[in-house]
Formats: structure tokens, C-alpha cells, sequence
């Protein structure tokens, strides 16, 4: 890893000084590409950096720079509450497959400002529709848009678009924030570069989101070996109760 | 500070969670009640899911209840046949009751279910002792004499059931079906609520089987430690809903509490505590009464099937 930093690092340099006659690519790197969820978790900032080489010739104004983040696939059931005899109980419900947990989307400015809704929409750069028509096929009802509604309160959806600074002509940086309750797994970033609204280049790079240390030993033994897990959960519980009434009576 | 839970997997204030073990304890040391019935929808209203509330509370009434059981077990205070049969619907009534929970979180109703018992329970129970408490205040306040009105026939029925058999300790020559039945019923609330059950055993060993005063909270005791460990290692394996994070910061801040409330219980007047404490659950059975007749601002939920539950 970091080999591939200093590489990328490396790569920086050369995208400022150097000048080919190729079309202009983007490269990127985030600050840490391992994020481990331990017992103080409580959400994470990962910082993005990268570079547009190739860019003096071209030179007419700024690039633009999107990124989108995406999270691990999920399965979810969305259920709707309905009145029944004055008590709002869980009624329908429906079973999706195959959605991101996570999506957000990162710009320099907003993204209608830097293309049109066509190219927007083929890249993905829209939050409403896009995640679900592409991972799912599903028709785009009322389950479907709460779906949305809700990963966007939790901030598991969103879209910034003053997440990514332009640093001169060539460089840029991002910032991602990531919430206490996302879903451990792969997460990937595609960086795209787009100039007048054209897409010129685009850049994946990925990290993941682990349970380690004291938090996955307790997640994993509650999972694979319940019983251990019941069975410590008493005896933390009888020693704990009889431990304290010990203390007590000494003092 | 916040704390990351690995089970409810959110993240929680670990002094939020060690204030509401220490509270809840303090109240329970107060009145002599596990806390349970007070524990569990304050985790609920705090955004833990109701069935990891449950599980998870369960597990802390063992580290609560089980010094308290030592205690009267030293003093010779536990009928032992008597704490075995009670086990024995025990065993039965959490067995079903975690069978419960599964099938009902299967069907999305288990928030509902949980719910609807604690507005049910709540409800009768802190009504009951509100009017217990006033009454014996007035009548205090008269001066007349508080004797508990204990019907002699109470009981007769009992004696054309059959499987008779002897309870030296409580003096008892009755069927083992009622206290199984009891048992059976506690197991049932313990799974379901994360309860003790103390608040129903007491009352039921009481005025149904009118065992001694002397021996009924030892036996209760006794019961509700197998009971609940029962219940938390039911609930681990079948459930996977025991947060073990969670419930050991509950028991850190319930065993110091219990500890506190139990001497300031000493100096306070006992009438006008359980009054305090009946309205109390009446606020708490309000609370989930409305959550579930206010229409809420978001009808959907969703529910990863990744992470946690299914």
C-alpha cells in the first residue's frame, strides 16, 4: 500500500510538470484505503486527493471533478406502517435486492452545472432514480423513493456539491464522510473528470470497512459460535452481579 | 464519548448508557423491583431495537438479580422444591417466548408485539399499585389498621387439582400445576419483555399459593436468575440479539445504583414510593401507548437484511 502511495505520489509531481501531447486523465488516491470499525467507532473522514494531467494544452478554465462513492451491495425489506384499529402497525412490505448501502456523490460545483441531465444520468450522478434502476430493475414506487428518503436521512445517500476544492488548474481534493451506522465491505470510488460537460476521463480506486479488534471478536463469536456467546454473556453477568456485592460489602 | 455497539450496531453515549443502567438500578435498589419493566422502554425510546432491547436486558436482569438471590439463598430464605417447579414452566414458558420473538420478527411484528405487552402490563400493574398505595395512605392517614384482605377460599379450587405434592419450606401440600402455570407464564414475559417477572411471581406466589412471606422473594429470585440466563442464551443462539457491549454497561451503572437506592430507600416514606414509582410506569406505558396511536412523520422503515435481523 504504500508503494501505491508513493507511486501516486510520484504521479502528482509528473502531472504538474510534465507535459504530454495525450488527452487529459485523472488520477486519485485516498488517504487510507483500510477503515476499521472498533469500539469507539463513530463514523470515519476519509480524505481524497488527485491529480488532471496532461492539462497545458488544454488549458480553457477549470476541470470539473466528480466523484461517486459506492457501498457494498444489500438486500433490504421496506415495510410501510398502516392504521389498524387506531394503532399504526407494520403492513405491506417489499423485498429488494442488489441496492448500495451506500451512495453519495461528491462535485466540484453542482452537477446540473456541470453537464447535462442526459450524461448525468448515464453516469450516475443523480441520487433519486439512479441507484435503484441500476442495481435492481425495479419499478420506481413508493417503497422504492422511501427507500431513498431514508438512506438520505441517514446520510447513507447524499450529494455534495461543494465536496470536492480545486486546487490550481490541475490539482483537487475531497472529503468523504462516512456515518457511524454504514455496512462493513468493499466501498469504491470512480473519479470522473469532465471539461464542458464532456466526460474525459474516469479513475476507480477502493477501500474497505471492517469490524477489528474487540468489536469483530464480539460480532464474529455472536454470530458463528451463539452459544459461547450465551453462555459468556451469563457468566460476564453472574460475575459482574456478584463481583459488585462483594465490593460493596467490603466497603 | 460514544461507543460503538456491535449487536444494535449503532453507536451509542457510553455515559447515556452507564446514567440509564445507574438510574434504572437506583430505582430498583429504591423500591426492591428488578427494573426491567423500566429498563427495556427506555432502551426502546433510546432507539435500540426492541428485540436487541429485550435480549439484551434480560441478560442484565442475571448480573441484578443474582446477588440479591445469593443473599436470601444465605439466609435460607429460597424454598428450593418450590424455586425448581416454578423453573421447570419456567424453562417451558422461555422457550416459547424466544420462539415468539422469532416468528414474530420474521413477520415484521415483533416492535408491535413488544410494545402492545409493556402498554398491556404497564398499564394494569401501575393502575393497581397507584390505587394499593393511595388507599394505604389514606387509611394511614386515618390511622386505621392495614391488614391485607386474605380470603381463606382463595385457594380451594387448587386443592381438586391433581399431582399434589409437599413444600416443607412453604408449609404447602399443593398440585405442582399452578406454580408451573406461574412459572410458565414469567418464562413467557422474560423472553418477550425482558423482564424479570418478579412484578406478576410475587403477587401470584403470594395470593394464589399463598406460600409465607418470608420465602417468596428468595424463591422469585432463585427462579429469575435460571430463568433469564435461560432466556439470554435462547435468545444468543436463536435470535442473535443480545449485545453484550450494551448490557454490560447497564450492568456497571445497575449494580452501583441498586447499591444507592437501596440505602436511600431506607430513609423515604414506602407509600408514598410506590405511589411515585406507580406513576412512573404509568408514564412509561403513556409513552408506548402514544408512539404506537400518533401517526408518525415517516411510515416506512427499512430493515438490511445483510446486516443484523432478518
Amino acid at each position: 500500500m504504500r508503494k501505491l502511495r508513493a507511486f501516486v505520489l510520484a504521479f502528482l509531481v509528473l502531472a504538474i510538470w510534465v507535459n504530454h501531447v495525450r488527452a487529459e486523465r485523472v488520477v486519485a488516491d485516498l488517504t487510507s484505503h483500510h477503515i476499521s470499525v472498533e469500539f469507539d467507532f463513530s463514523g470515519a473522514t476519509l480524505t481524497l486527493f488527485g491529480a488532471v494531467e496532461d492539462t497545458a494544452k488544454h488549458a480553457e478554465g477549470k476541470p470539473d471533478i466528480v466523484v461517486t462513492i459506492k457501498g457494498p451491495k444489500d438486500s433490504v425489506r421496506i415495510r410501510k406502517k398502516e392504521n389498524f384499529a387506531g394503532v399504526w402497525i407494520n403492513g405491506p412490505s417489499k423485498l429488494l435486492h442488489n441496492l448500495p448501502s451506500y451512495y453519495v456523490v461528491i462535485s466540484n460545483r453542482p452537477v446540473s452545472e456541470i453537464t447535462d441531465a442526459e450524461t448525468s444520468r448515464l453516469l450516475r450522478f443523480g441520487l433519486d432514480d439512479v441507484p435503484l434502476s441500476e442495481f435492481s430493475g425495479e419499478q420506481f414506487d413508493e417503497f422504492a423513493s422511501a427507500f431513498v428518503r431514508l438512506k438520505k436521512q441517514r446520510k447513507h445517500f447524499a450529494a455534495s456539491s461543494d465536496g470536492i476544492t480545486l486546487i490550481g488548474k490541475s490539482l483537487f481534493r475531497g472529503e468523504l464522510r462516512l456515518p457511524a451506522d454504514v455496512q462493513t465491505g468493499e466501498y469504491s470510488a470512480k473519479v470522473h473528470l469532465l471539461r464542458n460537460g464532456k466526460l474525459l476521463s474516469q479513475y476507480e480506486t477502493n477501500f474497505d470497512i471492517k469490524k477489528t479488534g474487540v468489536e469483530s471478536w464480539i460480532y464474529n463469536t455472536a454470530q458463528d459460535h451463539s452459544l459461547v456467546y450465551g453462555l459468556l454473556a451469563v457468566l460476564t453477568a453472574l460475575a459482574s452481579g456478584l463481583g459488585a456485592s462483594y465490593i460493596f460489602r467490603q466497603a | 464519548m460514544n461507543i460503538y455497539l456491535p449487536i444494535a450496531e449503532q453507536s451509542m453515549n457510553l455515559f447515556l448508557i452507564i446514567g440509564m443502567g445507574g438510574g434504572v438500578g437506583f430505582l430498583s435498589g429504591m423500591f426492591g423491583v428488578g427494573g426491567g419493566f423500566l429498563m427495556t422502554p427506555l432502551l426502546i425510546f433510546s432507539g435500540i431495537p426492541p428485540a436487541v432491547a429485550v435480549a439484551t436486558e434480560a441478560n442484565q436482569i442475571v448480573a441484578s438479580s443474582v446477588s440479591g438471590s445469593l443473599a436470601q439463598w444465605r439466609r435460607d430464605n429460597v424454598d428450593v422444591k418450590m424455586g425448581l417447579v416454578l423453573l421447570a414452566g419456567g424453562i417451558v414458558g422461555a422457550i416459547a417466548g424466544v420462539q415468539i420473538v422469532s416468528w414474530l420478527r420474521a413477520a415484521g411484528q415483533v416492535d408491535l408485539f413488544i410494545s402492545l405487552a409493556y402498554v398491556g402490563f404497564l398499564g394494569v400493574i401501575g393502575i393497581l399499585m397507584f390505587i394499593e398505595s393511595t388507599q394505604s395512605m389514606w387509611r394511614n392517614s386515618r390511622n386505621e389498621a392495614t391488614v391485607p384482605a386474605r380470603n381463606s377460599n382463595a385457594g380451594a379450587w387448587m386443592s381438586h387439582l391433581p399431582f399434589r405434592t409437599q413444600f416443607a419450606k412453604s408449609k404447602l401440600h399443593i398440585s405442582i400445576i399452578p406454580p408451573i402455570t406461574i412459572g410458565a407464564v414469567v418464562g413467557v414475559l422474560a423472553a418477550i419483555m425482558g423482564v424479570g417477572g418478579g412484578f406478576i411471581m410475587v403477587p401470584a406466589m403470594i395470593y394464589l399459593l399463598r406460600m409465607p412471606t418470608n420465602v417468596v422473594v428468595g424463591t422469585s429470585l432463585f427462579q429469575i436468575v435460571f430463568v433469564t440466563a435461560l432466556v439470554t442464551i435462547l435468545h444468543s443462539t436463536q435470535n442473535q440479539t443480545v449485545d453484550a457491549v450494551l448490557a454490560f454497561l447497564l450492568m456497571a451503572g445497575g449494580v452501583v445504583g441498586a447499591q444507592f437506592g437501596a440505602r436511600a430507600g431506607q430513609y423515604l416514606n414506602g407509600e408514598q414510593l410506590r405511589a411515585f414509582l406507580a406513576l412512573l410506569v404509568l408514564g412509561v406505558c403513556a409513552k408506548m401507548a402514544a408512539d404506537l396511536v400518533i401517526p408518525p412523520s415517516e411510515l416506512f422503515s427499512i430493515l438490511s437484511l445483510q446486516a443484523g435481523g432478518h
